[in-house]
Order: structure tokens, then C-alpha cells, then sequence
């Protein structure tokens, strides 16, 4: 399963979270910038995961931008690669408007950490549908 | 944003000071260097948006959400939250929902608020329910999920595959918080598999895969249909990972699937172009085949490419997998040692770090010399934690299997000296303990790590910065070694010099306690030596020590006697309680021995006579294993605590603890007996062939250890020494090190494994079984799918009050209206979409009772709703209540009551109770019922026609009860029941009453579920089936529904998707079919009734009829 996905910049800052798992308010921010940390800590000669605590952490950095997933022990590390690469082609097609957009791709790829859809197209129709409907 | 942004533009007034969410963000960067107080200034004014209309506080709730998103806490804001969730408008919703998604957990408490309009917004129009399913997966509750589990399993028939999807991978969350729905709702959710649509199975495929992973053994009989999606191809790699993961927690139950899983697996591995999938493949290969040979070859293999890959993360896995193989078929691996030992050189310490795991199953006897180097190497290098784990690691290796790899223990004891040189560590006790264990486990290396030891306690370095678990630990040890050994050393001296520096009493207390215990230690054995005794514990027979052992000179101890009487009063009045204790008890010690030894007296003997009695290694769970001597029950009192307080007397006292003592002395002493020896031994035997890390095969492994670990524990042979062995090197650095070849004279050195058990220990592991039963696994995973459903296991139904009172009433109008053969329907359901809610196995204890208390049925009944609690009577029918009145004249007053005995065992016979109450202010004697069914409709079961009843008193009453088998139930239906009660007044003419009870059909019919298939081959394969209809108008579908089911047992086969039409089937106790159909037309019900004969449905819609006439 899927436990949380977190989309920062390289000051550390977060762009996006989303967590599929509860985990408590006061102790998000601690782990984000912890988790944040050792990614940005690491070079492109390395290995993109990380053991934190109970979780793996899988990330992928575009441009300035890190895509973080932490994931169970049960997940395959190379499938969520794959997802996070399938996320950002997305969010490339629709650039206007991303951090709100972003989530909303994002939620429909990944449904209570579970990954539900992957055809680029459904999903920005949905997408689109939905910011249609909201006008 | 931009959106707001026109929109706050566009608007008047008020609007104009409003800061929109782009405003926000922009306001945040440019306030970097204050952004706390910013936001707190933003919070202010949000609290003040919360207060106006529903565009305002969306505008508000969309800014915390980003606020929420920095950190800042928003749970203030829920109540708010919620309300923007219940907009009308879409934008808003759609914010209130993400807000919501983010911000609540299972402890805001408004959550129970939005229950409804979730609920709500699953019925209303896709893009709604999308969001609230969203939010549900995030927010779900315990509470939630009960509440709306049903709501959700009625989503589940949904056409539309966007909203379909998230409702299957909610189900999951609804589980994990309910685990009670996974038996009812689990049936709709394996339809899923077979979808047409591919995302929808991989969505079912996902949530299962997830559940596979709590209790496996649930899902085998999934296996088919999975195997079947495995074999289709299907471009969507991530649902052919799941599936692969979920045959990998499938296939260690079942191994025919194994077997069948062998090709298509192959298959893939070799072909597939997708890494993630090979991996997967592998690692499923590894959980379940095993021991499919040539195929874990081929895993081995495609890995070895996964490790030689330039990309680190392809590396990583490969490792990884790797390692998982390793504890299955260890030699496999090793094999690829080289390639793993490269892989310690990489710069990624990630992959660094599982190369290290590897090499648990790549040490043998020959290497460990090498590898360990190779790690020392790099402990020079890394830092932090990677430090630690490789320390830990060439512990762990060293240790394997109580020391079995290692041939040459002076260079463990090299190892470890150098261990203790990495200051920043928190193994010092680690490596404390191995010094300990190694030393007194291996005789011969004993006066070797002595000298070791001294060297280690003069070190400075080891003293610096001295903190809890740090490197200092090690000085523990060394104490310890050089005390209990000092036999071996015979530098009493330097030892005593060494322990008494002044340094020492920076160190943490426990360690200076041990110092201050060693020091007596020492100069005991120094002045026993001086004496002319030879220690006892020095087995010198058995071994040479390179050393030559002098006897220690009067002049050295009285060096020593100066050492100590100048170095000791600092430790005497140390801060630590239990240091200076064990100083003052060394220091008048030492007087004692001054003051008789000028007196003429040597009390050396007597000194040393204190720590002759050998340490031997204790098992660890011996206190655990300590067996409960026959006789003694540990939970009864000792002393009745009452009767203690009355007799506290001395003398029973003193005769416990007397007793007490001879008991443990004599156990204290026994000697383990031969048998007790062999069994110890055999308990060892296997406990070492069950560890998975043990490696080479099992025969091998067990001859091995008969040449390891000698004959008998206490007779192990212990190997000479070389007499040259040369300098010694202590605290060696690498040169030492490496000169050091393993010789062959050497391979035999005893480790001595016993450890200490009591007396009588059990041999099996019990506490791990008892603890590995007690591990409570949850609750999710305790559920057994393959049981059928029972008939109470319904999801709960969330009703509004106001249905239940109106239920309550119906039920009590009923109850009334079953005399007089005229019900009131029940009205007003809430939950429209029941029908394809159950599972097949539900109908047979489906087969609703024949009853006209509601309540019953209820309990029985398929629906969800009736679940609720609210039918009032469902446990009362067993006490008689007189349900209706009879007759009643002057005299009696009789009540009945008319049921189907047993709606399952015994369909056809009815049971009538009868009360008869005299209200009269006479008693009545001679009373007589007779009982006449029709001719040819009903006949009596026991009991006679005519019942003498006898005398009844003034006001009171009796009951009478008969059974009636069904004869012809056509005629039964039409013609009633005959009674005539008859009675003698004491001071009226006699008095006769006559009455009837009605057995209207619906007695005789039993309620059968059918699928629509079934249904149509019934009405095509019957032939001709007489045809009666009726009309009542303003009957709406559910209350007809729910009428014919209570009244008539009819069991809805098919809706159509409009609702307006309805298909019903039941069967008559004598086998008759009976089908209807209900179409509604403008608020006119048209009932259709087929049935095997022509009365049959004639009867059938006379009482539709009356039953919707009346309640309308």
C-alpha cells in the first residue's frame, strides 16, 4: 500500500502531501522534513530509496522538484518509480494550474493507496470534466 | 485560483479586503523572513471569513487548506469544514471535501457530522460521490464505516466504472476500520474480478491482494479466477504486479498452485520487459516455489544481471531479493560472494548496507579471516549509522552458530580489541558482552585476552568522554576479565595500577563498581599466589599459557598493599552509593589482612576462597524454565490473608525461610545427572538445526556438531596449544591481523555452548508457543470468508428516528390486525437498493417463519435494514401473548394466537394457543372446546377434537394449544376453523359460544429466493399458469416491497433499473409456484399473480388487496 505522497522543492519545502495513512498532524511536518532531508541529501549516483522507519521511501527528483512515495514493505519499488514517472508526464500536460490540479490527479491515479487508474488520458478527461464542472 | 480571483473581483464591498489563495501564497513568499507571524495574521483574518456566507468561507477553507499544508494546525476549523462539504455548489463542495480529506483524523469529532452528507453525496451525481468517496478513504472512521458500509456495498452495483473504482478501494478502509462488513460485502467485491472493465479489476485485484496479505487462506478459492487474469494479457503492468504479489501470499498454502504457477511465472521472467514485473515475479517465485530448482536459477540469475546493472536502484532490488533467497537456499547465493563483496565498495551506502546483509550466508571457516578484514577496512571509513551496522555485522558473523566458523579466537579477541578503538559507537556493551561470552566459553583463549584486557583498561582513549552504552562499556568487560582471570595474567601490580587510576572515577557508576569487585579479585589471587596456592580455576593441566606463571614475590604484594591503601580512599567516598560501598568493603578488607598478617596470621587462603566458584554462561531463558516443583502452587496463598494478620507469630516465619534455604542450597549443589546431560544436549542439537542462519545442509550440519561441540558438554576436550606460539601481540593492529593463518592444530578449539539450566526444565520452547499464541492478531485477519453467511451478519443500516417509530407502529398495528386477517404495511424504507445485497447462502435460513409478529421475521429476514434495532418485539414471541380477540361474551373472553410451528423443519403445521379467560364473577365448570378444521383442509396433530377443559375460576384463565397439519390448503385458506366452547356457570344456565379462526394462504407460503434465471425457466417451463390481477392505488414500490415480504413471504427476484417495476416469487408449502409481478403505473400498483392454480392466485390477490386497501 500506499501510505503517503509528498511532492517538495529542494529548500524543503512542501508543494503537495497527501497521506493514505493516518498519521498524526503534529508529527507530519517533522517526518516530511526529515524524509525531505535524506532525499536531497542524496546524489544521482545513489539508489532512490530510502528506509524510514517502517516505511520505504521511493523518490524521483525532476528538475528542482522531488516526488517522494512512501510506500509499506509489501510495495514494488520499481512499479512506484514507474508511477511517479506516469504521474509527472501527466502533470507536464497540464501545467496550468498545478498545485491545485495536482491534486486532483493525483487522487484519481491513487485511491486509499491503492493505484486505480494509469491511462494518461482518463485521467485528464476526468480532470478536465471535473474543472468543467466547477464552472 | 484565477477563477476566485474574477470573482472577488466582480464582487462588492466586503470582498475587496479579502486576500484570495494566490494572494495568500504570494503574501507567504513575500513575507519569507516573517511567515509565522504572517500566516497568524492570515489565521485571524480566516476566522473572521468563517463568519459570513458559504463563498466566503470556501474562499476561507481553501486557504487553510494550504495552511494546513505548511504545518499549521486547522482542526479548529472543522466544524466549518464540514459545512462548506455541505454546500450546494459544486466549487465549494469540492473544497470542503479536500479540506476535509487533509485536516480530519479519527479524532475530530465533527466527523460523525458529515455521515449524512457523505451518505447524501454517494447518491447524488457522479462527480459528488467521487468526492465524497475521496474524502472517505482518508477520513474513514470506525464510526464511518459502519455507518456507511452498506451505503457503499449498494455502490458497488453502480454502472459507472469512475465511481466504481474508488468505492472498491474504500472497501478496503471500511474494513480495516469495520472488519464485521468483510463476510457480507465480500461477495459483491469478488463479482469484481470478473469485470469487464480492466481498471475495475485491478482496483478489486489491489483491495484483495491487500486483504490476502492478513489472512491468506480465505482467498484460495480465488485462485481460478486470478489465474485466469494472469494468463489474459493485460497492458496495465501495476495490476500484474498485484496479482503476482497476491499469488506470493497465496502459494505457501496451497502448492498444486505452485505448480501451476511454475510456467506462467517462467514465462514472464524470461520475456517480460518490465523490470518491476520480473522483480516481482522473483520475489513471488521466492515465497511460494521455493523449491522449484531450475526455476530459482533462473531467478538467481535474471538477479546477478539485476546486481551487475549500472542503475543503483536495479542493484539495490537485486540485493535485496537476493538476501530473501539467502535464507531459503543459502549455498545457492554464496556463490555469488564475489559479486556481493564488490558491492561493499559501491557508494551508495543504501546498497552498501544490503551487501552486508548478504554476507550472513557468505561466511564459512575459510573466509571469515577475509571478510571480516574487508569490514574493518571500511569501519575505518564510514560514519554514523552505517559505522554501527557493520560493527554489528562483524559481531554477528564472528558469533554465527555459538563461534563456529571461527578456528583462531586470539584473532577474535584482536577483532574485538580493535572493535573497542571506534570511540563514537553505542555498542560497547555489544561488544562487552561478545568479550565476555568469547572468554568464558573458550577456555584456551583466556590468558590471551587477559593480557588483552590489561592493555584495553591503561588505554586513555577508552576513558575520554565516558557516557551510558558508549565505547567505555568495553572497560566493563576488561575489569571483569582481568579480575576473574588475573590467575592467568600474574601482573598484579600493573592490574591493580591499572584499576585504581584516578581517571577511573569519571566512569559511569556500574563499571567503577566492577572495578572496585576486581580489584579484590586480583590481590586474593596475588596473595594466594605468594602464598604458594595455585588457583583453582586456573585449569593448568588442561593447557599451556605461553607465559611462564612465577609465584608472586611478599614484596610485590606489599607494593600493592601501598597502591591501594594510597589510591582506594578516592573511590570510599565516591558520589555513586554502590561504588563507594564496594570501596570501603575492598579497603577494610585489605586492613583486616594488613592487621593479621602483622599478627602472624595469612588469611590469603581464605581471601581467594571468596571467588573460586566457577561463572558459567546461563541460558537466557533459564529463569524462565525454572520448574514449578510438584506440590506448590503458585497462585495459592502462602498464608490466608486474614488468618496472617491474626497469627503473626515469629516462628512460623523463621520455619518458611528455613525451609527455603535447604531447598535452594541442595538444588544449588546437584550435580546435573548423565541423562539430564544427553537431553541438554539434544535440546541444543535441535534448536540449532531450526536456526534458519545455520548454514550447509542439515545432515552435515548435525555431524559437524557432534565433532564441535565434543561428546559431552562438561568433558569437552580442550585443545593443546602450540608450545612456540610466539610473541604475543596484544591489541594488534591490521599487520597482526593478517599474519594470523588459521593452522590446522587449531580447528578443535572447544567452545564450551552449555549454558545453565534448572533443574527440570522443560525441553520444548513452550513460552514461545504460548507467546506466539497470545500475539492478538487483528481483527480483519481473524475473519474466515469460507464460512456461509449467517443470517444476523448484515451490514448495519443507519435509519432516521422517525423511520424507526414508524416501523415500531406498524409493527404494533399489525400485530393487531392479524385477527381480524388485515395488516398495515410497512412503510417508508430508507434504503431503496437492497435486493442483490445477500448472498446466495443466506436462503436457507432465509425461509422467513410463517408468522404474524414481525419482529421474527426480522431477524431472519435478507434485508439489511432490518437489522436496525428497531422491531421492538423480536425476542417475545416465545412468552403466549394473546394477540387478538375471539369472541368475547358475558363470561369468557378468548384470545389467540395462530403461527407456523417451525418455518424450516415443519412448514405445513400450524400452531394455535388459545386463552381463555373467565371475566365473569362465577366459576365456570365443565368447560368443553371443541375443535373442527373443515373437512379436507386441515387435520390435528396429537390432541383431541374435544378439549375438557374442566372449571375455570372467577378471573382467571387458561391456555389451550393445538397443533393443525395442512391437508389441502386451498380449501384450508377459504374455510376457517370451527371452535365451540361450552360451560357450566355455577349460577347460570349452561352457555355455549361458537367461533371461527381464519387460516388466510399466507400461512402456507414460504418465502424462496430465486435468481432471475431460475425465474425464468419456472414461468416458461410451467405451461399455461392462470392469470389473476388486482390494482390498488397509492402503493409506492417500497412498501410493497416490504408488504409482500412481510405478509405474504414473497421474495423480490428482480427490479427493473426505473424501480417501476418489480418481480416477486414464492412457493406454497405444498410446492405451488407462485409468481408476481408489480407495475407501477402513475401511483396505481398492478399486481400480476401466476401460480399453479387458478384459486391459488385469486386467494393471493384478495389478499393483496386487502392488505394495501387498508393501509391506504
Amino acid at each position: 500500500m500506499i501510505k503517503f505522497f509528498l511532492l517538495a522543492n529542494r529548500q524543503g519545502q512542501i508543494r503537495l502531501s497527501q497521506y493514505y495513512e493516518n498519521i498524526p498532524f503534529e508529527q507530519r511536518p517533522a517526518i516530511e522534513a526529515e524524509i525531505i532531508r535524506k532525499c536531497v541529501s542524496r546524489n544521482a549516483s545513489q539508489c532512490s530509496y530510502i528506509e524510514y522507519h517502517s516505511y520505504k521511501v521511493i523518490y524521483r527528483k525532476y528538475s528542482s522538484l522531488y516526488f517522494i512515495v512512501g510506500v509499506d514493505n509489501s510495495e514494488n519499488e520499481l512499479a512506484i518509480l514507474e508511477l511517479i514517472h506516469n504521474y509527472v508526464e501527466i502533470l507536464d500536460t497540464s501545467f496550468e494550474q498545478v498545485v491545485y490540479k495536482a491534486h486532483f490527479i493525483l487522487d484519481e491515479m491513487i485511491s486509499n493507496g491503492n493505484i486505480v487508474e494509469i491511462s494518461k488520458n482518463a485521467i485528464l478527461d476526468y480532470v478536465n470534466l471535473m474543472t468543467l464542472t466547477d464552472r | 485560483m484565477e477563477r476566485k480571483n474574477k470573482f472577488h473581483v466582480g464582487d462588492t464591498s466586503n470582498y475587496m479586503f479579502e486576500r484570495t489563495l494566490a494572494d495568500l501564497v504570494r503574501g507567504i513568499r513575500n513575507h519569507k523572513k516573517n511567515e509565522e507571524k504572517f500566516i497568524n495574521q492570515c489565521i485571524q483574518e480566516i476566522k473572521m471569513e468563517l463568519k459570513g456566507d458559504i463563498s466566503k468561507k470556501t474562499l476561507a477553507v481553501q486557504k487553510l487548506t494550504y495552511i494546513s499544508m505548511l504545518g499549521y494546525d486547522i482542526s479548529w476549523a472543522a466544524f466549518n469544514i464540514v459545512e462548506v462539504m455541505s454546500a450546494t455548489k459544486f466549487s465549494s463542495k469540492r473544497v470542503g471535501y479536500l479540506a476535509a480529506s487533509q485536516s480530519f483524523n479519527e479524532g475530530t469529532e465533527v466527523i460523525t457530522l458529515a455521515t449524512n452528507q457523505i451518505r447524501k453525496d454517494f447518491l447524488s451525481n457522479q462527480y459528488e460521490a467521487y468526492l465524497a468517496l475521496n474524502c472517505l478513504s482518508n477520513i474513514c472512521t470506525p464510526d464511518l464505516a459502519r455507518d456507511l458500509a452498506n451505503d457503499l456495498v449498494s455502490l458497488l452495483s453502480t454502472q459507472k466504472t469512475h465511481i466504481l473504482k474508488r468505492t472498491i478501494t474504500v472497501m478496503y478502509k471500511i474494513f480495516l476500520r469495520y472488519p464485521d462488513s468483510l463476510r457480507p460485502a465480500f461477495p459483491k467485491l469478488k463479482e469484481k474480478l470478473e469485470d469487464p472493465e480492466p481498471s475495475v479489476v485491478s482496483c478489486a485485484v489491489n483491495v484483495i491482494c491487500e486483504l490476502a496479505r492478513k489472512n491468506p487462506k480465505n482467498y484460495l478459492t480465488l485462485a481460478p479466477v486470478l489465474f485466469k487474469i494472469l494468463t489474459n494479457s493485460t497492458t496495465n503492468y501495476w495490476m500484474f504486479i498485484k496479482i503476482v504479489k497476491l499469488f506470493g501470499a497465496l502459494t505457501p498454502l496451497e502448492p498444486r498452485l505452485a505448480k501451476k504457477l511454475v510456467d506462467p511465472l517462467t514465462n514472464i521472467i524470461n520475456t517480460s520487459s518490465s523490470m518491476s514485473l520480473l522483480f516481482e515475479c522473483i520475489q513471488t517465485c521466492i515465497i511460494g516455489i521455493s523449491d522449484n530448482i531450475p526455476l530459482m536459477k533462473l531467478c538467481i540469475s535474471k538477479l546477478r544481471t539485476l546486481i551487475e546493472h549500472h542503475d543503483q536502484n536495479l542493484k539495490y532490488l537485486g540485493l535485496l531479493a537476493l538476501s530473501n533467497i539467502m535464507k531459503i537456499h543459502p549455498k545457492a547465493v554464496s556463490e555469488h560472494r564475489e559479486l556481493v563483496l564488490n558491492c561493499l565498495d559501491d557508494e551508495d551506502i543504501s546498497i552498501r548496507t544490503r551487501a552486508l546483509d548478504l554476507l550472513t550466508g557468505m561466511v564459512n571457516k575459510k573466509n571469515i579471516h577475509e571478510i571480516v578484514l574487508k569490514l574493518l577496512q571500511h569501519i575505518d571509513l564510514a560514519e554514523g549509522a552505517y559505522k554501527e551496522k557493520i560493527l554489528e555485522k562483524i559481531i554477528e558473523l564472528c558469533s554465527l552458530g555459538t563461534y563456529q566458523y571461527i578456528t583462531d579466537f586470539e584473532w577474535y579477541i584482536n577483532v574485538l580489541t580493535r572493535l573497542s578503538e571506534i570511540h563514537e559507537t553505542v555498542h560497547g556493551k555489544l561488544i562487552a558482552s561478545q568479550l565476555l561470552d568469547v572468554v568464558i566459553r573458550v577456555k584456551v583463549v583466556r590468558a590471551y585476552s587477559a593480557r588483552a584486557m590489561i592493555n584495553l583498561l591503561k588505554n586513555p582513549k577508552l576513558m575520554s568522554n565516558p557516557k551510558e552504552n558508549g565505547i567505555c562499556e568495553v572497560l566493563y568487560a576488561a575489569a571483569w576479565i582481568v579480575g576473574e582471570f588475573s590467575g592467568y595474567l600474574n601482573q598484579p601490580l600493573q592490574s591493580l595500577e591499572a584499576f585504581l587510576q584516578p581517571r577511573v572515577s569519571i566512569l559511569p557508576a556500574h563499571i567503577q563498581s566492577v572495578y572496585m569487585q576486581n580489584i579484590l579479585k586480583v590481590f586474593a589471587h596475588a596473595c594466594a599466589s605468594a602464598n604458594g596456592e595455585q588457583p583453582e580455576n586456573l585449569d593448568l593441566d588442561e593447557q599451556t599459557s605461553p607465559v611462564e606463571l612465577e609465584q608472586i614475590s611478599t614484596e610485590t604484594i606489599d607494593e600493592c598493599l601501598t597502591v591501594l591503601k594510597d589510591r582506594l580512599p578516592l573511590f570510599t567516598q565516591s558520589i555513586h552509593i554502590d561504588v563507594q560501598e564496594r570501596a570501603c568493603l575492598v579497603n577494610e578488607i585489605i586492613k583486616f589482612y594488613s592487621t593479621s598478617k602483622d599478627q602472624g596470621t595469612n588469611i590469603a587462603s581464605e581471601l581467594v576462597g571468596l571467588f573460586t566458584e566457577a561463572l558459567n554462561p546461563v541460558a537466557p531463558k533459564a529463569q524462565k524454565k525454572v520448574p514449578v516443583p510438584e506440590g506448590l502452587d503458585l497462585d495459592a496463598w502462602i498464608n490466608d490473608p486474614k488468618l496472617q494478620e491474626l497469627e503473626e507469630s515469629d516462628e512460623s516465619d523463621s520455619e518458611i525461610f528455613g525451609k527455603y534455604n535447604e531447598e535452594s542450597d541442595e538444588e544449588h549443589t546437584r550435580q546435573p545427572t548423565k541423562e539430564e546431560l544427553a537431553r541438554q544436549k539434544e535440546e541444543r542439537l535441535k534448536k540449532q538445526a531450526n536456526n534458519p542462519y545455520m548454514l550447509g545442509n542439515r545432515g552435515k550440519q548435525q555431524q559437524q556438531q557432534h565433532l564441535d561441540l565434543g561428546d559431552e558438554p562438561t568433558h569437552i576436550p580442550v585443545a593443546k596449544l602450540p608450545e612456540n606460539m610466539g610473541p604475543v601481540i596484544v591489541g594488534g593492529r591490521f599487520d597482526s591481523l593478517e599474519k594470523k593463518k588459521p593452522s590446522k592444530l587449531k580447528k578443535n578449539i572447544a567452545i564450551d555452548t552449555t549454558t545453565e539450566m534448572p533443574e527440570g526444565a522443560k525441553e520444548s520452547d513452550s513460552e514461545d508457543e504460548r507467546r506466539s499464541k497470545n500475539t492478538k492478531s487483528d481483527a480483519l485477519s481473524a475473519i474466515n470468508l469460507d464460512e456461509p453467511l449467517g443470517a444476523n451478519e448484515v451490514l448495519y443500516s443507519n435509519r432516521h428516528r422517525t423511520d424507526i417509530i414508524r416501523d415500531r407502529e406498524a409493527a404494533e398495528r399489525a400485530k393487531a390486525a392479524a385477527a381480524s386477517r388485515k395488516s398495515s404495511p410497512k412503510v417508508g424504507q430508507q434504503s431503496p437498493n437492497y435486493t442483490e445485497l445477500a448472498s446466495p447462502e443466506i436462503t436457507g435460513a432465509g425461509k422467513t417463519k410463517k408468522s404474524s409478529k414481525k419482529g421474527e421475521q426480522s431477524s431472519s429476514s435478507k434485508k439489511s435494514t432490518a437489522a436496525a434495532p428497531a422491531p421492538v418485539v423480536v425476542k417475545k414471541p416465545l412468552v403466549f401473548v394473546a394477540v387478538s380477540n375471539l369472541a368475547e361474551n358475558e363470561f369468557f373472553n378468548v384470545t389467540y394466537d395462530l403461527r407456523v410451528v417451525d418455518a424450516t423443519a415443519t412448514p405445513d403445521q400450524l400452531k394455535l394457543t388459545m386463552k381463555i379467560q373467565n371475566k365473569s364473577d362465577e366459576d365456570l365448570s365443565d368447560v368443553k372446546l371443541s375443535v373442527k378444521p373443515a373437512e379436507n383442509t386441515l387435520s390435528l396433530v396429537g390432541g383431541e377434537e374435544v378439549h375438557d377443559i374442566g372449571i375455570i375460576e372467577s378471573g382467571s384463565s387458561t391456555t389451550i394449544t393445538q397443533l393443525f397439519k395442512s391437508e389441502n390448503i386451498l380449501a384450508a385458506a377459504q374455510n376457517p376453523i370451527q371452535f365451540s366452547l361450552s360451560a357450566t356457570p355455577s349460577s347460570s344456565p349452561d352457555v355455549t359460544v361458537g367461533f371461527e379462526v381464519a387460516t388466510p394462504i399466507n400461512f402456507f407460503i414460504v418465502g424462496h429466493r430465486l435468481t432471475k434465471d431460475k425465474f425464468a425457466d419456472i414461468l416458461q417451463n410451467s405451461g399455461q399458469m392462470p392469470l389473476s390481477s388486482v390494482k390498488v392505488a397509492g402503493v409506492t414500490s417500497q412498501s410493497c416491497i416490504d408488504g409482500l415480504r412481510e405478509r405474504l413471504q414473497f421474495e423480490v427476484v428482480q427490479i427493473h433499473p426505473s424501480g417501476s417495476t418489480i418481480s416477486f416469487y414464492a412457493k406454497t408449502v405444498q410446492q405451488h409456484h407462485i409468481a408476481m409481478l408489480c407495475k407501477d403505473r402513475d401511483g396505481v400498483a398492478c399486481f400480476d399473480v401466476k401460480s399453479s392454480d387458478a384459486t391459488l392466485s385469486q386467494l393471493i390477490t384478495k389478499e393483496i388487496k386487502s392488505q394495501f386497501t387498508v393501509s391506504n
